[in-house]
Parts: C-alpha cells; structure tokens; sequence
C-alpha cells in the first residue's frame, strides 16, 4: 500500500505526489558522503578525441530557480569531463520543488525529445514504469563496457536493484538504500524539550520512543501519553493513513511503487520452488483491528480519514497533537538516532517482529534515486553518458564539484572529508547531491540540523541490509492495466480511512469484494504466473 | 432591421441564378469568387487552427494503441478497444459519469440564471461609479487556483479550526464534521463554481447588453415600458443568441468535469467519493500508478464523442426552433 | 436609460450588488490577512478575517531574489501584450466573418472552429508540434502562439458581432467599399465591448499561464512570473507536506510563512487584476454607437 505515484498523461500537480516523494528526499537531503580510501580517478578509457561529444543531464532542483553559478561549476565540470574522458556534459536541473520535474521529463521522453543521462527514482518519475513505456535504454553492454568502476564503487547488490527482469535500467545513487521498518513517527520541534523531560515521569515508568520497537510497546506509550496530556492527540495522521510495513509481520511485499496488495512469507532461505504469492488477508486484518482500536481509544485524530497530510502536518504544528505519522518510506535508521536525526525529532523504530529475520534493516529497492540513459539518445552520446556516470561514481573530486559546488563560496570545509554550507551567499545548491551518483564518494555535509552526522551509519546499514529475495523481479503490468487501474480507484476510496484506524474491521470484507471486483484475483493470477517464470529463471 | 437577414440565409450553395446551366464545380467556383474577400479575412485563423489543432489531431489514435515511448504514435502497436476497459468495465463508471453530468448541469443552469441576472441588474446602474469596483472585484476569483480554494474552504470548514464550526457552535449546535458528511457538498461545490467564475460570465453578458443599440432601450422608455418588461422583452432576446451560444458550448463539456474542483477543494475525502468523484477525478486515481498515455486518452476520448452528440444534438434542436440561434 | 436620479430600486440593485461584492470580497480578505499573519500563530489557531502578528515575512519569502522577479514580471507583461494584441486581432477577423449571415461557408466554417473545442490529440503530438516542426521549444513564442486563438473566444465574438445591423454592411457595399475596408473602417470601431471582453480574456489567459512554460521553458531569462509563483507553490507545498524535510533543511515549521506565502501568491497573481481591468474598462461604458453611425 505504499508511495511510487506517478503522474503521466495528466497535467495538474497534486499534493499527493509531494507527500510520497517528500519523505524520500528527507532522507536523500541528509544523504552525504564519505571519502573513499583510493582513488579511482582515470578508470573510464581515456579518449583524446578532438571534438568532444556532448551529453545532457537532466535531474530535479528542489528550488524556485537555477543556482545563480550554474554556468561556472558546470565550466569547471566540463574541464575535468573534457579532459578526463572527452565529454562536454550540459547539465539541465528542473527547478520546482520537484513538482515540475516528473511533468516536464515525462512528456520528453513520450516525445523522444529527452536525450542524454535522465534522473529517476521509485517516487519522483518511477522508473519502473518509464522502463514498462520502453523510455530509457537497456544497459548491461555500457556498463560492461565503460562502467568498470561504478559497478566496483556501487557494488552489485545495488546495482542489480535497478534491474528489470534481469536488464539493469539505471545507476542507482547509493544514498540510504536499506531500511528499517518503522512507523514514521516523530515528537514535534516544539514539544521534545518538554516531552523528553517528562517522558521519565510517565506512569508505568521511563520510556524512550527511539527503544520501542512492537505494536504492544507503542501502544503502551501512547496510552500513557494520552493519559498525561488528555487534551492532545497521540498520533495524528491524515490522507494515506499509517503506512503498513508487512516486514514487521514478516512478509516480503512483492511489488513496489504500484497497487500493491501481493506479498510472500519471509522465510529464512527459499529453493527452487517459487514462494507463493498471497493477499496476507490476516496481516491486513490484524493492523486495521489494531489501528481501529486506538482511534476508538482517542490516540488518534477524528479526522484522520479526511484530511490531507499537509491539514495533518499543520494540526501537528500546532502542539496539540503528539506524534506524527504520515505516509512515507520510513526515513530513519537504526543507529542513526544519535546522528541522522534531526533535533526535536524522536523517531519510533519498529522491528521486524515476526519471522526469521528478527531485527535487521532491509533492502527492497523502493527507496531508491538513480540515472538512467534515455531511449532516444544517439549512439555516441549512450557511450559518452555511461563515461561520465562512471566517472562521476569514480571520481570524488568531479563528484564534489557537480553536487557541493566551489569551495568557499559554496560550502566550507570543516575535517579531511566534511563541510558545512555556507548559508549566506552560497550560489549553488547543495540539496541535490543525492541525485548525481554514489553519495559516499564525496564530502559529508553537516548541518545544524545534523550536527553529528555521519555516513558510515548508513554505509553500514546498506551493506548489511537483508536484500529482499524479490528484488530484480519486475511485474510486467501490461496485460492487466485495467484491472490495476480499477483496483487503484477503489482503493482511493478506502486506503485513507481503513489505514487511518477508522474503519472498524468488519468494512474490510466490503473492500476485498471491491477489490476483486475490480480484477485483483485476476492480477494475482498474472503476476505469479509471471513471477514463477523468473524465479525459475533465476534460481537454477 | 432584422428583415434582409432571411433573404441572404441560404447556406453553402450561395445565391444561385441559373443553376441548371451550371456544373456543381463551376456553381461552387462562382459561390467562392462571391465570398473570396471575407474567406481571406478568416485565412490567418484557419490556417492556425489547422496547424494548432487539426494537425496534433492524429494524437487521438494513442487511445488506441499501447504507447511505447521509443516508438512513439505512429510505431506503437494497437491494441483495439482494451484502453477503453478499464472505465466501462469499472464498477463507479455509472457513478461518476452521472455525478459528472448533474454537476456541469447544475453549473451550466446556475451559472447562466446568475450571469444573465447579474449582467442586467449592472445594466440598470452602468453610470454608477461604483460598478467598476462590483466588476473588478468579481473577477478576482478567477485568478485563484483550486487549491488555493481548498485552504480557504478548509479554513472555513475544518473541523477544528473551522470558521462555520465558531457558528456552528456559537448556535449551541453539534459541530459538523464536514467532511464526512456528503449530503451538504453538491451545495458546496456548485456555490463554489459560482464564486470562480460568475464575474467571468456576467461580463461577457453585460458586454453583450452594452453592445447592443441604445436606440431599442430609448424607445421602449418613450413607450412607458417598465424595467421589468424592458429586460424581458428586449435585453434577454436579444443576447439571447449569445445565451444560447454559449449553452451549446457548455454543453459540449458536459462529460468534462473541472478537476481541480473535485479533487482540491472536497480535500479528495474518501467520504465524500460518492457525491464527488467525476469522470476526471476517477480516471485521475485508477491511471496515477500504472495507467499508461493510451488508457488517459481513451476516456479524453470518449468525452469528446460524447460532448459531440450531444452539441450537434443540441444544435439541431436549436434549429428547429429557431434557426437564427443555432451555432452552425 | 431608465431615469437618472435615486429611486428605490437602484437603491436595491446597488444593495444587491454590494453584498454580493461583499460575499466577493471576503475571503480575499482573508487571503490577505493570513499572508500577513504570524505563521505560527496560524498554525496554533487557524485562519482569521483580521491578521495576527503583523508580518510582511511572506511577501519577503517570495521576494528574495526581486531580480529575477522582475525578470519573470517582464517576460509576462511582454507575452501579454504581444499575445493579447494578436489574438485579438485574429478572433475579430475570423468572428467577423462566420458572423456574417450572407457568408456562405459560415456553417461549415463555424463547424471547423468548434470541432476543435472537444477534440484534442493530446500533450505528445502537441508537444511534438511545438518543438521538433515548428521550433518554438525554449523560445518567447512558445508561450504565445498555442493561446492565439480559442475557439470559444472566436464563437462569443461570433455572438457579439452578430448583433451589428446588416444594413449599416450593406450600405456600405454599396458605396463600393472593400470587405477589408469594411471590417477596419466599420467593424472594429463597432465591435469595441467585444475586443475588450475578449482582450480581457486573451490577456487573463496569457498573464496566468505557466503550463506551456513548465513544459517548453528551459532558460533561465525566459521564466514567466507565473512559473516562478508556481516553482515558489510547489516548494511550499513540499515544505507543508512534508516536515521531515523541512526539518532536514534546517527549517523551522513554525518560522517559515508557509500558508502566508501560499496565499500572498494569490495576491501577486490577481494584484494586477485590479490595475488592468479598469484600464479596459472605458471601452465597455463607450457602448457600441450605432446610432450615431447610422445617421
């Protein structure tokens, strides 16, 4: 039941494209890098050709414009380009809050009018469904030819999460790739200093929000706040409702950034035989019990089946409300309580608590931001467009420049590998970082916000995270586009209210008659005839 | 001074003289050298409309193809009907298109009620120095995004925080939660649709009855007639041909819901889906994830079929009861 | 005109009319009370016809960088006024003639103009069009030549015109005047309240537009203001929709004039409403003078 919206065909800007993609580029926001040991400077071919072949870039600037010195750093960037490996590179940020970006590229690639490296992610522009409209190239044969040292610098594991169907579609940006599970819950800027100290005074004793990790506990604390300020509301939540992590009920989901009611029981180790593909009715049942529950109990706003998750932010701004809890890929990590969080925020981490993989962060792909080659793009520049992703993903000192800026200017360096922004008359943008190429290759940017921010959390998350066993499988959604795209307007209907707590139970047999009605039996059919067929394929 | 109309109504076959002596090609040539000097003033707009218009036409094909972005239109594959299922097939397709169909009804009735009334009531006082700030300000609303609209009837109808609410319980009434509460919003919505867009309609109306010749206004007055009988008998026929005019219009989008109203300002409440979900707005939610270019114009589509008919139904209607209002 | 003096009836008419400007009017002031309120205090107690903590932090949130507002105000004024002008002249010419009941492709040509209201290829061909056959992609001229000509501007100038006596046409075929002669010398003096309802159509459309641009626009100097409002909304919206952002910027919820700016975008984008439309105004109570014509 989770985020990739997308908007094709259909002009008009919408709040809930923003509220998806946002939580994503908070986290991709505090996303920074740590310098690698060696540099790999020179691993592209060097080419001396005399005329060098130009590439555009196109990717989102979450700004009302072009940074003022666009033209400079991208002089300096072509300098290095030039040089490096013969390419002029003409980079194309989409200013808009990220609203225009999916709108403008979407119609240039129906049009074939995009050429060159296009930025795409599973929220903003999901490139699942630009690879189903066959809008971006195939590209085993680049980067077995020219991408040596993005795929030693990324790693394999991540780099085949940008598979489709065995075809690797994108580079992914190596930002927080893996994850923990967790209610998106936060104590609001204005409440936590209070909170924090009284939180010690709560009847049944000290809690801590970042140590609970099951349903009973949250709810347990809740109650207790609830019981302490009668007059606020413990968890408010708006349009989209919570967000069901079937991870915490020990389920892999099997299709992400679209209707997705498909999941597969976690298992310590799967054979050749293909798990089944099941509609979990009873993990889906339990979580509305459970969420219907606390909203009769009054832990949950009355309103949250109807307004929208800015109206809900709002009310959470006020100070009545407690927590917080809107749709989102959870954006905090383990471990990252200390460092990636911001100040005044208390993230509620919920584990993994049933199955086999009790307590691990999880890696399933759908968090992900990447660059992809466009269809349309001529041959020369196909190659010259791996060259410079490749050196971008090699070269810390080409990636610092495209995604910090100038020194001293821009950001000011504070250790060997990190820097903060120079607030005041810094000219170029630095909220992009993330969408240019692996994170960790460049400078680690601290904030006030993030005072002790580090990467290594986070590069030790991803590379521990447990790979869902179903990452690489793409749903063709082709043959039965009808019937997701019925199943999708009844579950605008319902997904707000039913995971917002204020369905009672009962009105979930409603839903699943509306659901099949729709044609979801008939989806199930196709997608695990098609994902038998891969599993098959692919463990031989 | 209307007579000389009905002798020069005679069509696309022009005045013709001795038309058995002549071929068809040969009539049609003599009818185009009558006509030659105003078919090149309407030249530069027909030219553009080609071009604009009928040549991105062949776009209506992608409703029945499976676009594929390399391919384009002409190379993706067809695929018949099959972008069409998902609307007919869908189980609110009787829902929404009649939800669709009473509201632009409702917007058309209330909206032209209101306009016509309002462009003669500003008639009555057009010396009035006054007038340019009752128009000014009525054209405001225009410039006001739907989404805007919805802050400020969310401001006034929050549960919390709601302005109505204050009065609500200032009354000592059970304060509503309106938005759950479907029964009030076809009221809600149609008051909105009035608020954007009534001082567009009035001042295309109000134009109209400035346009027209004083001289009939003088007369009437002369012969004792009251406001009233002035406004019957003489303003509202004769703009009655751009009443009508722009009835026909309306009606030609009559499958065509304004989306941003539907969608923004009823906060897109799943409780309120039953009084406000349009045509628009549905295909909007089910295409969102995994609807492809083909399916958004399949239904685009069927909405201009649709609004066709019933534009030349409409017209021929028209026609019949009086052929100098009907459009073509 | 029904007598000039104070009778109750206009009395009424104008009390009529002011309540419903009130009824207008009221939540532009609320529009503009909340943009200079206190974002915080909003936040904590919802909107209010009076203002709360007296702020201009809004108005100076979207000034920040007043250079390329003026910039993008420039570009829209230019867009405007080239675009108005045109358009007017083209829906007047073609108006004019399907206005014409002696013209004899009048149906067919009227057929040809609507056909277009409801049919549509879509955004891929369009954009196709624009760009690769015509070339107007990152150019001035894709913002004002798609809204040179609405079919429904052209059928509402077809009712304004169809109101002009025949006989004053006739008459003046007979002098042996031209139909190009007739249509400058009698015509658009004539037809003044329709070139200025339709002008104040055509220029709404091209002051208010920002899609084409979003979709054609790359450099930087050619960014109508209404792209730049809407870059400014839709940063706002990220910034209110999601608050970990926020948090993540460094922002503080309660310090930044989200709603406030939200709204004192409304009033940058129908300000200049109040300027000019009262300028087009005088060419309605000018009223058409066919009497005098006629004499």
């Amino acid at each position: 039941m989770q985020s990739g919206r997308r908007l094709r065909a259909l002009p008009t800007t919408t709040e809930r494209m923003n509220v998806v993609k946002m939580t994503t580029i908070s986290k991709a926001v505090i996303g920074a890098a740590l310098l690698g040991s060696c540099s790999l400077i020179g691993t592209g071919i060097i080419q001396a050709a005399p005329a060098p072949v130009s590439v555009n870039w196109y990717y989102p600037e979450f700004n009302t414009a072009v940074p003022p010195n666009q033209n400079q750093v991208q002089a300096a960037v072509n300098r290095i380009t030039e040089k490096a490996i013969g390419v002029k590179v003409h980079l194309i940020p989409i200013p808009g809050g990220g609203a225009a970006y999916p709108q403008k590229l979407s119609v240039m690639l129906e049009t074939g009018q995009a050429t060159g490296i296009v930025w795409t992610s599973s929220w903003s522009l999901p490139w699942t469904n630009e690879v189903a409209a066959k809008a971006f190239l195939p590209l085993n044969s680049l980067i077995a030819k020219y991408g040596r040292g993005l795929t030693r610098t990324l790693g394999t594991k991540f780099l085949k999460g940008m598979a489709y169907n065995g075809t690797i579609y994108a580079i992914p940006n190596l930002q927080i790739e893996a994850y923990q599970p967790q209610l998106d819950g936060e104590i609001t800027a204005s409440e936590a200093k209070a909170l924090n100290l009284q939180l010690a005074k709560l009847p049944g004793g000290a809690y801590e929000p970042t140590k609970i990790h099951t349903f009973p506990a949250l709810h347990a604390f809740l109650v207790n706040l609830h019981k302490k300020y009668p007059k606020q509301i413990p968890l408010v939540t708006g349009q989209f409702g919570t967000v069901l992590f079937p991870e915490t009920y020990g389920y892999w989901a099997v299709l992400t950034g679209t209707t997705n009611p498909f999941f597969v029981k976690m298992q310590p180790s799967y054979g050749k035989n293909p798990p089944k593909i099941t509609l979990a009715l009873n993990m889906f049942r339990q979580y509305i019990a459970m969420l219907h529950n606390w909203y009769q109990q009054g832990l949950i706003n009355q309103d949250a089946g109807d307004i929208t998750a800015t109206e809900a932010h709002a009310l959470q701004a006020t100070g009545t409300e407690v927590l917080e809890s809107c749709n989102g890929v959870p954006a905090w990590n383990p471990g990252n309580e200390a460092s990636g969080v911001p100040k005044g925020y208390l993230p509620i981490n919920l584990r993994i608590t049933e199955g086999p993989l009790h307590g691990a962060p999880i890696y399933t792909g759908d968090a992900s931001t990447a660059n992809a080659i466009a269809a349309a793009t001529p041959a020369p520049q196909r190659m010259a467009a791996m060259k410079l992703l490749n050196l971008v993903n090699t070269d810390s000192q080409l990636y610092n420049l495209i995604a910090f800026g100038f020194p001293k200017v821009d950001y000011k360096k504070i250790g060997p590998n990190s820097i903060v922004f120079t607030a005041a008359g810094a000219k170029y943008f630095a909220n992009d970082n993330w969408a240019f190429g692996n994170v960790t290759r460049g400078y680690t940017p601290t904030s006030p916000a993030y005072p002790k921010f580090s990467w290594k959390v986070m590069e030790n998350i991803n590379h521990h995270a447990v790979a869902s066993p179903l990452v690489g499988f793409n749903f063709n959604t082709t043959p039965v586009q009808t019937q997701l795209a019925d199943m999708a307007a009844v579950e605008a209907q319902w997904n707000q209210p039913l995971l917002a707590g204020v369905y009672p139970v009962s009105k979930l047999s409603k839903f699943e008659a509306a659901m099949n009605a729709a044609g979801q039996q008939v989806v199930l059919k196709a997608l695990t005839r098609q994902f038998d067929a891969w599993w098959k394929a692919t463990h031989k | 001074m209307i007579r000389e109309v009905a002798n020069t109504r005679s069509g696309a076959t022009g005045a013709q003289p001795h038309p058995k002596q002549e071929s068809l090609a040969k009539r049609q040539w003599t009818t185009f050298r009558k006509n030659k000097e105003l078919f090149i003033l309407s030249l530069p707009a027909l030219i553009y409309i080609l071009v604009m218009s009928y040549l991105p036409m062949v776009g209506v094909i992608i409703a029945f193809k499976q676009y594929y972005d390399i391919s384009g239109i002409f190379g993706s594959p067809w695929v018949g009907l099959q972008n069409f299922a998902f609307f007919f097939q869908s189980q609110d397709a009787w829902i929404v298109t009649r939800n669709t169909v009473l509201y632009n009804a409702a917007f058309i009735v209330f909206g032209t009620v209101c306009a016509v009334g309002l462009a003669l009531v500003m008639h009555q006082v057009k010396t009035s120095k006054l007038l340019i700030v009752y128009q000014t300000v009525m054209l405001l609303p225009y410039f006001v995004s739907w989404i805007v609209v919805a802050y400020i009837v969310y401001g006034f109808l929050s549960q919390q925080y709601g302005m109505l609410n204050s009065v609500v319980a200032f009354l000592g009434l059970k304060p509503i939660n309106w938005y759950q509460a479907p029964q009030y919003w076809p009221v809600i919505l149609v008051f909105c649709d009035l608020w954007r867009r009534v001082g567009f309609s009035t001042l295309v109306y109000f134009a109209g009855i400035m346009g027209l010749d004083p001289t009939y206004f003088e007369a009437a007055i002369m012969d004792g007639a009251t406001r009233w009988q002035i406004a019957r008998s003489i303003t509202v026929p004769m703009i009655s041909n751009l009443i009508v005019i722009l009835f026909i219009l309306a009606v030609g989008t009559i499958f065509n819901a304004d989306f941003g109203l539907f969608y923004f300002v009823p906060n897109s409440s799943p409780f309120l889906s039953s009084v406000t979900d349009v045509i628009n707005v549905f295909v909007y939610n089910a295409l969102i994830n995994t609807g492809s270019i083909g399916m958004a114009a399949a239904v685009g589509l069927y909405q201009s079929a649709v609004g066709f008919v019933l534009v030349i139904l409409t017209n021929w209607i028209v026609r019949r009861i009086s052929p100098e209002h009907s459009l073509f | 005109m029904p007598s000039g003096g104070i009778s109750i009836i206009r009395v009424a008419f104008h009390t009529l009319l002011g309540c419903l400007t009130a009824m207008f009017v009221i939540p532009f002031v609320l529009v503009i009370s909340i943009s200079l309120s206190n974002q915080g205090w909003l936040n904590a107690h919802g909107f209010s016809l009076w203002p709360h903590g007296l702020t201009l932090l809004a108005y100076r949130f979207i000034l920040q960088e007043p250079g390329i507002i003026l910039r993008a105000y420039g570009v829209t004024i230019f867009v405007t006024v080239v675009g108005t002008t045109c358009s007017i002249f083209l829906t007047t010419l073609i108006g004019y003639v399907i206005s014409r009941p002696d013209y004899a492709y009048r149906r067919v040509t009227t057929l040809y103009i609507f056909f277009t209201m409801l049919f549509s290829g879509g955004l891929v061909p369009f954009y196709l069009l624009m760009t690769k056959y015509l070339h107007l992609g990152d150019t001035i001229w894709a913002m004002i030549v798609p809204g040179l000509l609405s079919p429904f501007y052209i059928l509402v100038m077809k009712g304004f015109l169809s109101k002009i006596p025949v006989e004053i046409i006739e008459s003046a075929k007979i002098d042996g005047a031209s139909e190009w002669r007739i249509f400058f010398r009698l015509v658009l003096p004539l037809a003044t309240p329709a070139l200025a309802t339709v002008g104040v159509f055509a220029a709404f459309g091209f002051w208010s537009e920002w899609f084409n641009a979003l979709l054609f626009i790359t450099n930087q100097n050619l960014v109508p203001i209404q792209l730049l409002l809407y870059r400014i909304f839709e940063n706002i919206q990220m910034i209110t929709s999601n608050p970990q952002a926020a948090s993540a910027l460094g922002i503080n919820m309660n310090a930044v004039p989200t709603t406030a700016a939200m709204m004192a975008l409304v009033v940058f984008v129908a300000g200049p409403t109040l300027l000019l439309f009262p300028l087009l105004r005088r060419f309605y109570v000018q009223g058409l003078t066919v009497g005098s014509l006629k004499g």
